[in-house]
């Protein structure tokens, strides 16, 4: 009895190893509901997350403002040149967009899909340095469901993760287990995009064909293949290719549209074709 | 900054004032710091206030700290429940075994355990990855690894001072009880 009791704490702390060890590798497959204490933290948390988030954002801003009103004036000729532009091409779209109206309705096809977004606010970001997430002031109360995909006007952000009453987690594209079903926009070629941690702001697109034609500046968007995301939303542009050593694979890194550093606020897409299952 | 711990020192139980580094240390790491982030990386506040009570209160207190530190940040971000809190625990509790042999009443070896400690910790994490078959290339031990130290570094001498204090703090009221129980005993 002695000799347990000197061991106790070790076997206390190898006990609580071998729990969270096992509680680990439950959770780590795809669940498709959260459970209630993680619901319970992750809402008691969201209104001081907000807050502290929304004191950081304010001080971060007016720094920025500050910094801003000395290229105010040099800035707004520049915007109003580009509005001038603007003008010109909202007419020439609008005559396109009757144009594809009339050829759409002679060759049958069916109207496209309008999005119904919900509008969230970024309340905070994971804590660790590994993965990429968010949590947004919008849950199951606002319609909001699990996998529904996350945009803003930049393009695509992620998909929902988790979901409580009032608050959901998106897994950003960025995130090291995210995968996204993508191609390039002017050549068809496709690929899965992948994340490499909040480290890197780069995607790793790998195509399906190593002769894939892809180049530089290339834009690239959803595939619509994953069951998760609709296809046609802008992902990003192409940096760079490679190829692996063997020369086997085809590899590019992409720069997502979206700034993941300064997200603010977001659109969920509550009416696309979700499937079940993680990308 | 006295005010502070003075006010800390009022609270009644040593685990509510982990309770409220723990809480605090959280809000700031997913609130403030990822507006603060260099290279995207952030400070690991949670691990520096682990790593601070384990220095401080021994094994088991860094122990359990490791352990609510752990779980708390992986129920409110988590896929992989248990994931952090096997990494806090583990090097909580090692922080705490070796404490008792660092000298701790200067500020320069807690600040070098803490980057050594949260080094270690995004080395077990990094590990962990691996085994849930999470991409996780071994040269992000030095990518993620390095730099979370060292930014981690850079806020363990203000949170060390805050915690000793408080240590201090609760060693005099122990002292001063001890002391009075003595006293009475004495005379009687």
């Amino acid at each position: 009895m002695l000799h347990l009791g000197r061991y106790r704490k070790f076997l206390a702390v190898l006990v609580t190893l071998v729990v969270l060890v096992t509680l680990m590798s439950v959770t780590a497959r795809e669940r498709e509901t959260v459970l209630l204490v993680e619901k319970a933290v992750i809402e008691a948390l969201a209104p001081v997350q907000a807050w502290f988030g929304g004191l950081t954002v304010g001080i971060r801003g007016t720094v920025a403002d500050l910094e801003a009103i000395r290229h105010l004036r040099e800035e707004n000729e520049t915007l109003r040149a580009r509005a001038d532009a603007y003008d010109t091409t909202v007419h020439r779209l609008k005559e396109l967009e009757i144009e594809n109206e009339r050829l759409r309705t002679l060759l049958g096809f069916t109207q496209a899909v309008e999005y119904q977004y919900v509008v969230a606010d970024v309340v905070s970001r994971n804590a660790d340095n590994w993965f990429s997430r968010i949590t947004i002031n919008r849950g199951s109360s606002d319609g909001i469901a699990k996998n529904m995909p996350v945009v803003t006007s930049q393009g695509l952000v992620g998909r929902i993760s988790e979901v409580s009453a009032n608050i959901s987690v998106v897994q950003l594209l960025t995130d090291r287990a995210s995968g996204t079903g993508t191609l390039v926009q002017a050549s068809r070629d496709g690929g899965i995009a992948s994340g490499q941690g909040s480290q890197s702001p780069l995607l790793s697109m790998m195509f399906f064909e190593r002769t894939a034609e892809v180049a530089p500046e290339d834009a690239v968007v959803t595939s619509g293949f994953g069951e998760i995301f609709p296809p046609g939303l802008f992902v990003g542009r192409v940096v760079d290719i490679s190829k692996d050593s063997y020369g086997l694979l085809k590899y590019a890194r992409i720069k997502p549209g979206v700034d993941f550093g300064r997200l603010e606020e977001v659109l969920v897409i509550t009416n696309a074709t979700v499937g079940v299952g993680g990308p | 900054m006295n005010t502070l711990s003075e006010w800390l020192n009022r609270l009644s139980s040593r685990h509510a004032v982990l309770g409220f580094w723990i809480v605090g240390g959280l809000l700031f790491q997913t609130a403030v710091f990822p507006h603060l982030a260099v290279f995207g990386l952030k400070p690991d506040v949670l691990m520096v206030v682990v790593v601070c009570w384990a220095l401080l209160y021994g094994p088991a207190e860094g122990f359990v700290a490791g352990l609510a530190a752990g779980l708390v940040q992986d129920l409110t971000f988590g896929q992989y429940i248990g994931l952090f809190a096997l990494a806090k625990t583990l090097v909580g509790f090692g922080v705490g075994v070796v404490a008792g042999k660092i000298f701790r009443e200067t500020i320069w070896v807690p600040t070098a355990a803490v980057g050594v400690a949260v080094f270690a910790h995004e080395f077990v994490v990094w590990v962990c990855l691996r085994a849930l078959h999470v991409p996780a290339p071994a040269v992000n031990i030095i990518t993620v690894g390095l730099p979370v130290a060292v930014y981690s570094t850079l806020l363990a001498p203000l949170v060390y001072r805050q915690i000793f204090v408080h240590y201090i703090g609760e060693r005099a009221k122990e002292k001063d009880l001890t002391g009075g129980a003595n006293q009475a005993a004495g005379r009687r």
